[in-house]
């Protein structure tokens, strides 16, 4: 499956799908005609190999999740079973899946990734170096792989829909703001996306500003509290200390308005029902709060990367909390130490961002608040609260769509009121492009972008 | 003493004084963030200009002083100090000693050093100790190696013979009569390793390694605002420079304390 | 002479085994644990314990080491617990781009610094002795990340002449390979001076100019001769350092290159890389020492190769 422009699904390889009134049974109809690069034409026992592959453990993918919601699943995955029950060819373009329980934003898992069509003869030969030889469905093939430095494709003729305007696509990995946008200066690159230290400039520069997008990304960044342990599983805490951030003023000032403030952890996009309501920044409440409670002159710790961008707002950030009496330690760490330190619960705080991995709010409430998925799985708060929990497991069941809503907005309610966050903005991202790119968009979620719409005059 | 040795001494105190006495010298918290004045070209009220938080620069480079200097002392004081230590017994005792010290300054220094020093400065918590560790980590090996040849040339000359035919004890030896004779030496080489510690410290800070923000250090002042070398180049002009004037001042005064003892020491010490 | 080659390449095994030693407890002493980083987050955990049991990360520390041990005979750094590519492969393809960037900065570093002190030697206690010597301290004391920004921003920014990052070939070698050369250069002007003075005041020019061998000859033949030797090991350090990554460097040009790679490897533990990487390095720079040493020894056979001496 693939996303649509308005963030709807949209078949790809699947021609055609039914889904049974229990919600559990998902038929997929494929295409005709599919080839692989390698020519071989792609059949539906091809995605079953493809998403048994992912559950392997021995493919050792962190992307299991994807799949775990299929019946048989975790028998595979625990080695007492030899495949997926749930996966079924009925024939060579007919899947069946079933799932355990019926989960309401499914298609969207099929539009991943992770979901993509891989050709089991090419994954044997190459092995754990498969991805650097790689062989799908795409318009594009992989024609170099220079790790960290670029990324080259070249344009496939016999891709199933219309094939890329462009011969080729080369992505730049450029760690230097300075040299990439030199390098966009001089006209060596086509699309680039503005580092946040340049953006003033070309929002400023009359030629270069006509060529600006700008897309409101599914992303939420925040401020996270351990809520699992003192000082901050005390809900007037971390309320106090939302009050006393003026998050509006650091949006406009550092961060440049490149972001839209947050009332809640769903994107304004995403948000189908009324948006929670709004706490204004108040120092004098929060430092009251803070007397109450007791809190003031303790210090805390907060992580962050070493990103300077986000060293930057939490830096910020810290000073605000200073004025409210409270000594904040910043320990930077690079970030997989860091992401580590936040999964095993190290820090007091954090400042993280969430990126959507499809476009439903399912996936910015389930994996970031429900219990089940303290720590690694996105849960990084520790958050607790069994009124969420039941909210969110009985939306996931429910197929019609308002219903859904009504749920979701009590448990977003919910979890504003308990402020397990300090609720940042969403981000939007901003890109420049060359007088001669036409058809160019930006694309909310990476898996849409096929790179075919993007051409050259 | 040297026109150029007695000039560089004086902006050392000078750049010493100016990081103890900030508090009173600017008004300025180093940490203070102003959301209204980000990026200040220099003007009167910031004589360096501000940062991209809004925070005086040069204020920022006072305070900034202080961590640097302090730490390039230190772990120059504590190099010296292991180092001598382990020179004296190595060049003077021989043998396995010997073998076993020696043992260990090569494997030391068969590291590239910098790296060393990285990978020790991840082992322990962030801070201003992790990184004098670090650097004393690495840095003991060449103090170590030179005292030893130093006291090698003169384990074997005669006033060591009588003060051995006197019947005085090892310790008496090393301390009364080995390292007096070793002091311009040690002189001389802290010198000039306090002005290679400070970049050390501040590749390391630079790296983002060892002390944490917001607390300003040189070297971290010059890799968060790098970016803005285009837009805004006073914000990493500033601290560069101050580096490397205390650096060169180090490395000159090095020289002249050098020149004076009539010493001559490889480069690369 | 042989005997002599013959002893350092045996004691090249047991300081390969300490390093080897030294930096595998230095990473194991790293907190932190690289299975989340291969698996992800969302991973079960007999997921994990697989994955524990397969790295090896689950025996104890002595045995973990042997089996490194066995990986290195069979000349195998592991693979990168992040791209899970081949280390070897890795250091194989960025090595050469450190070395190039090691011979640029040399090619100017050398001949420059040679010239500079010659020069200053020469005209000792002028004015341009003066200036030479405070370039060349100033050359040595300059942080070199400050130095390579602000020749960026001149060359490439503002004159727009030169890219400011990126690794491939002439363009892009300049301004780093410049960077890097400023302390090398300033250490080689300094000690060629002083090397330079030294011999010109011994007894042997003077009896070549009594003799009245012409100024230049003297120069060129006797002393540039005799200058080699300090400045040999200069070099050879220098050059050894290098090559084990400009860290510093390659960071700021977005050079593509060992020392990078090896200090990503060290923020990120990746075990594999970071013993791969420091081996390599390790290895390169002890090598260069033994060259340098035997150089010594055929520059003038009169210094006494003794490792105690030096």
């Amino acid at each position: 499956m693939r996303i649509g422009d308005n963030l709807d699904i949209k078949p790809d390889l699947a021609e055609n799908w039914m889904i049974s009134s229990d919600g559990c049974l998902y038929t997929f109809t494929l295409r005709r005609g599919v080839t692989f690069s390698n020519k071989r034409t792609v059949k539906a026992a091809d995605f079953k190999y493809s998403f048994e592959r992912i559950l392997n453990p021995g493919t050792k993918s962190p992307n299991t999740w994807v799949f775990e919601k299929i019946l048989g699943a975790d028998d595979f995955m625990k080695g007492s079973a030899a495949d997926v029950k749930g996966i079924k060819v009925l024939d060579d373009h007919t899947l069946r899946i079933q799932l355990k329980q019926p989960f309401s934003p499914f298609l969207c898992l099929m539009t991943m990734t992770a979901a993509y069509v891989v050709p089991r003869e090419v994954v044997e030969r190459w092995g754990a170096d498969f991805s650097s030889h790689p062989v799908g469905s795409g318009p594009f093939i992989l024609k170099e792989w220079l790790p960290n430095r670029t990324v080259r494709f070249e344009k496939r003729e016999d891709y199933f829909a219309a094939p890329a305007k462009v011969s080729g696509i080369i992505y730049r990995i450029i760690p230097e703001d300075l040299t990439a946008v030199t390098e966009f200066e001089i006209g060596n690159i086509d699309v680039l996306t503005i580092p946040a230290s340049e953006y003033s400039r070309y929002r400023n520069d009359a030629k270069r500003s006509l060529f600006i997008s700008s897309l409101q990304g599914l992303n939420t960044y925040y401020l996270g509290f351990n809520c699992s342990r003192p000082p901050f599983n005390n809900p007037n805490l971390r309320k106090a200390i939302f009050l006393g951030i003026d998050r509006e003023k650091i949006l406009n000032t550092i961060y440049e308005k490149r972001g839209r403030l947050a009332a809640g952890p769903v994107p304004d996009i995403l948000r189908k029902w009324d948006e929670p309501d709004h706490h204004a920044f108040d120092v004098q409440k929060a430092k009251a709060f803070i007397q109450q409670e007791g809190f003031d002159g303790i210090t805390l710790n907060f992580y962050t990367t070493a990103d300077q961008e986000i060293v930057d707002i939490v830096e910020v950030i810290q000073s605000y909390i200073r004025e409210l009496g409270i000594q904040v330690k910043i320990k930077q760490l690079e970030w997989s130490a860091y992401k580590e330190a936040i999964n095993q619960g190290e820090p007091d705080m954090f400042y993280l961002g969430w990126w959507a991995d499809y476009p439903d709010p399912e996936n910015f409430l389930f994996p970031l608040f429900h219990s089940s998925n303290h720590g690694p799985a996105g849960n990084r708060t520790r958050y607790t609260n069994a009124v969420v929990d039941s909210l969110i497991e009985r939306a996931e069941i429910v197929l019609d769509e308002k219903k859904r809503w009504q749920l979701y907005k009590m448990a977003e309610d919910t979890i504003v009121s308990d402020m397990p966050w300090v609720f940042l903005w969403h981000k939007t991202d901003f890109t420049v492009r060359q007088p001669w790119i036409t058809n160019y968009k930006i694309y909310q979620i990476y898996s849409m972008d096929k790179g075919t719409e993007i051409s050259l005059w | 003493m040297t026109r150029a040795g007695k000039f560089c001494i004086t902006v050392l105190i000078g750049i010493s004084l100016l990081s103890l006495f900030a508090p009173v010298i600017s008004g300025y918290d180093p940490n203070g963030i102003d959301l209204d004045s980000l990026k200040e070209s220099p003007n009167f009220e910031h004589l360096f200009g501000t940062d991209n938080k809004g925070r005086d620069i040069f204020t920022r480079i006072l305070y900034g002083g202080r961590i640097s200097l302090s730490i390039a002392v230190t772990a120059a004081f504590l190099s010296l100090l292991i180092g001598l230590i382990l020179g004296l017994c190595s060049g003077y005792f021989g043998g396995r000693v010997d073998m076993l010290i020696m043992a260990l300054v090569d494997l030391v220094l068969s590291f590239p050093a910098l790296l060393l020093a990285i990978g020790i400065t991840i082992l322990f918590p962030s801070g201003i100790y992790t990184v004098v560790i670090a650097i004393v980590a690495v840095g003991w090996a060449s103090f170590s190696r030179i005292i030893r040849g130093q006291i090698l040339t003169l384990r074997d000359a005669a006033f060591i013979e009588s003060a051995r035919s006197v019947g005085c004890s090892h310790l008496r030896i090393l301390f009364r009569h080995l390292l007096p004779q070793c002091i311009p030496l040690l002189l001389v080489m802290t010198g000039l390793k306090v002005g290679s510690y400070i970049l050390t410290e501040s590749a390391l800070s630079f790296l983002g390694l060892g002390v944490q923000p917001p607390t300003a250090t040189w070297g971290s002042m010059i890799s968060a605002n790098r970016v803005y070398i285009s837009s805004a180049p006073w914000m990493v002009i500033f601290p560069g420079f101050m580096i490397s004037l205390t650096v060169l001042c180090f490395t000159i005064l090095g020289d002249t304390l050098r020149d004076r003892y009539g010493l001559s020491i490889k480069e690369r010490v | 002479m042989n005997t002599y080659m013959v002893k350092r390449l045996i004691l090249l095994i047991p300081l390969l085994l300490g390093v080897t030693l030294l930096t595998f407890s230095l990473t194991k002493a790293l907190p932190g644990d690289p299975v989340f980083s291969l698996v992800g987050e969302r991973a079960q955990p007999e997921v994990i314990e697989k994955i524990r049991k397969e790295l090896g990360t689950d025996n104890n520390v002595l045995s973990q080491y042997l089996g490194y041990l066995k990986l290195l005979m069979q000349g195998e750094f592991g693979r990168s617990y992040y791209t899970n590519r081949h280390v070897v492969d890795d250091i194989m393809t960025k090595f050469p781009n450190t070395l190039k960037l090691a011979v640029g900065a040399m090619l100017i570093a050398v001949p420059a610094g040679l010239m500079l002190g010659f020069v200053a030697a020469l005209k000792r206690n002028t004015a341009i002795d003066r200036i030479i010597s405070l370039c060349a301290v100033s050359g040595m004391s300059v942080p070199v990340f400050w130095s390579g920004l602000l020749l960026m921003l001149l060359f490439s920014l503002k004159l727009k002449m030169l890219p400011p990052s990126g690794t491939g070939d002439l363009q892009f070698i300049i301004l780093p390979a410049l960077t890097l050369s400023l302390p090398a250069m300033g250490i080689l002007s300094r000690i060629t001076r002083t090397t330079v003075l030294e011999i010109l005041d011994l007894p042997f020019v003077k009896t070549a100019r009594a003799k009245g061998i012409g100024e230049i000859k003297i120069h060129l033949v006797h002393v540039f001769r005799n200058a080699l030797i300090p400045i040999t090991t200069v070099i050879g350090l220098d050059f050894a350092s290098y090559l084990n990554g400009a860290v510093l460097t390659e960071t700021i040009f977005g050079w593509d290159g060992i020392g990078r790679f090896t200090m990503e490897g060290i923020i990120k533990r990746d075990y594999p890389v970071i013993m791969g990487c420091v081996i390599t390095g390790t290895l390169i720079f002890i090598l260069i020492n033994l060259v340098v040493d035997i150089l010594y020894h055929y520059l003038d056979p009169r210094v006494r190769i003794d490792d105690k001496s030096r």
